[in-house]
């Protein structure tokens, strides 16, 4: 059994309050980061934080199994975001919060620029991926820089196949509008009907 | 335009080479299709490859300083989960105790103190003969009703009228009607009240009767008189008879106006009055008329006040004209 695992059976039956400090120290950093990137406010992500580890002790004795407290530590502090950003939303402007906020700053090192080309090529990556959906962001954040696998990251995002399956289609469509490669066409059209035909 | 740009620019390769394993597939069999591409592409994976993401800075210290605070949180509130459940079991018996003890309260109370107000009418067309919890009687005329409180009312004989009726009431402690105008007390008696809109009528048949205004102005009322209350005050008649008319059925009128007659009418017989030309209201009557035939007592009054009618039975109405 996992250590993660070990704590979460102290705590939930031995009332064991130094499992939250270990998750604490384990997460905080992982935890504090991720939720900054939903909201740039980090007063509101502290008291979000603070909140969850409370409510992990207060909760204790009723708390389900996981088998990945990671996770279930970072979905819970995203819903306690979206759910904080409600609340102050609806108390000063009556707008929606939109599901889809995060927001992340991509920068590249500046050794690797030799060239003008070189520049060139930076900024086009980087604004290219400035364009991109918070959704996209978030996989990429996930993804690449803290290593979850695929199945983690749907965990953690909670999309069902279905939608991801969806968002495919959609951003195929998208690609075969931005490329020109006749050959690149014909594949595409390929895959997106193989898509839909599966749906 | 350099040739990875192409690739660079594209943020399903851009996605794909920072972890999105959705597009593996389209990927793959791209390169498998484009050889030519190989280098390029790899040129551009190494470029992705060096993006950064900027995360917010969170200090050492503030890492320590949030954590004292989770922690005192947690130690306030830190009870073994044991004591948690039995005190969860004592306000549950808190809770219980009290939601009865709320319920005896408000059942005494409003057995007690919410008054049970019952009502009885008189319909249009119709007179209703009431025993009151006492004994005492009361014949109503028609379209009109009385409410007294079920619960206090032997303790205190209040009853409100509005319209007329016939009292005739059990010897017993003070026994009061209220009406708009003011109130008429007895001890043991019967007696009769017209109490519609701004009139006032108060006739005593046996025993004895106070007739009150809201001002305090009073008049006692023994057998045989009757007391109008007109402007503020009462003016006293005698009269002979056993029972009020309109227990015979009979409505009695000395130039009263033709409105308050056919008032009545609409009362007694359920119907509407139309009156087609103006004027007629106004008009005086006297003369007796009864509630048994609509007929008759129309053709009594269009006679002697030279005026026309014309009965719908359908609709419930009777057109009045020159």
């Amino acid at each position: 059994m996992s250590q993660d695992l070990l704590h979460w059976k102290q705590l939930k039956e031995k009332n064991d309050a130094s499992a939250i400090k270990y998750f604490y120290d384990q997460y905080i950093k992982l935890l504090y980061k991720y939720g900054y990137h939903f909201c740039q406010d980090a007063s509101l992500v502290e008291d979000c934080v603070q909140d969850l580890f409370l409510r992990l002790w207060e909760k204790r004795s009723s708390l389900g199994d996981t088998d990945n407290v990671k996770l279930y530590l970072m979905v819970s502090l995203k819903r306690s975001i979206y759910e904080k950003l409600k609340k102050n939303s609806k108390t000063t402007v009556t707008e929606e919060v939109p599901e889809d906020t995060f927001d992340v700053t991509f920068t590249m090192e500046e050794q690797i620029i030799s060239s003008e080309t070189d520049q060139l090529t930076k900024d086009k990556l980087l604004e290219c991926l400035e364009t991109l959906s918070g959704r996209q962001k978030e996989v990429i954040y996930l993804r690449f820089y803290n290593g979850f696998t695929p199945e983690e990251v749907s965990e953690i995002m909670q999309i069902s196949n279905q939608s991801v399956r969806n968002v495919q289609a959609s951003a195929l469509k998208k690609m075969r509008n931005n490329m020109d490669d006749p050959l690149l066409i014909l594949l595409v059209g390929k895959i997106i009907e193989s898509f839909f035909t599966e749906i | 335009m350099s040739a990875i740009d192409k690739y660079i620019e594209n943020k399903e390769f851009v996605t794909w080479v920072l972890g999105d394993v959705s597009k593996d597939d389209y990927w793959n069999k791209y390169l498998e299709e484009n050889p030519e591409e190989k280098e390029n592409i790899d040129k551009a994976i190494d470029w992705v490859k060096q993006v950064k993401v900027k995360d917010h800075y969170f200090s050492a210290q503030r890492e320590r300083e949030l954590w004292k605070e989770i922690d005192q949180k947690i130690a306030d509130s830190n009870s073994p989960i044991k004591t948690k459940t039995i005190s969860f079991k004592n306000t549950w018996w808190k809770y219980g105790a009290a939601v009865i003890v709320l319920g005896i309260i408000i059942n005494f109370y409003y057995r007690n103190f919410v008054p049970q107000h019952h009502v009885d009418t008189a319909r249009k067309g119709f007179t209703n003969n009431i025993t009151l919890p006492d004994g005492s009687t009361v014949n109503l005329n028609a379209g009109s009703s009385i409410s007294y409180d079920k619960k206090s009312f032997k303790a205190g004989r209040y009853i409100s009228l509005k319209g007329e009726a016939f009292f005739n009431v059990e010897k017993g402690q003070t026994f009061q009607v209220n009406t708009e105008l003011g109130t008429v007390t007895v001890l043991g008696t019967s007696f009769n009240i017209l109490a519609r809109k701004q009139k006032w009528i108060v006739s005593c048949y046996t025993g004895k009767v106070a007739v009150k205004d809201k001002d305090g102005n009073q008049v006692i009322l023994t057998k045989g008189k009757e007391a109008v209350y007109k402007n503020g005050s009462f003016v006293t008649n005698t009269h002979s008879n056993t029972q009020p008319n309109w227990q015979k059925g009979l409505f009695k009128y000395s130039n009263a106006p033709l409105e308050s007659v056919f008032e009545e009418i609409q009362r007694q017989f359920d119907i509407r009055i139309i009156y087609k030309d103006s004027g007629i209201q106004k008009l005086r009557f006297s003369g007796t008329i009864s509630n048994k035939n609509l007929e008759k007592a129309l053709d009594i009054i269009s006679k002697s006040m030279d005026i026309n009618y014309k009965i719908d039975n359908k609709k419930k109405e009777v057109e009045i004209s020159y």
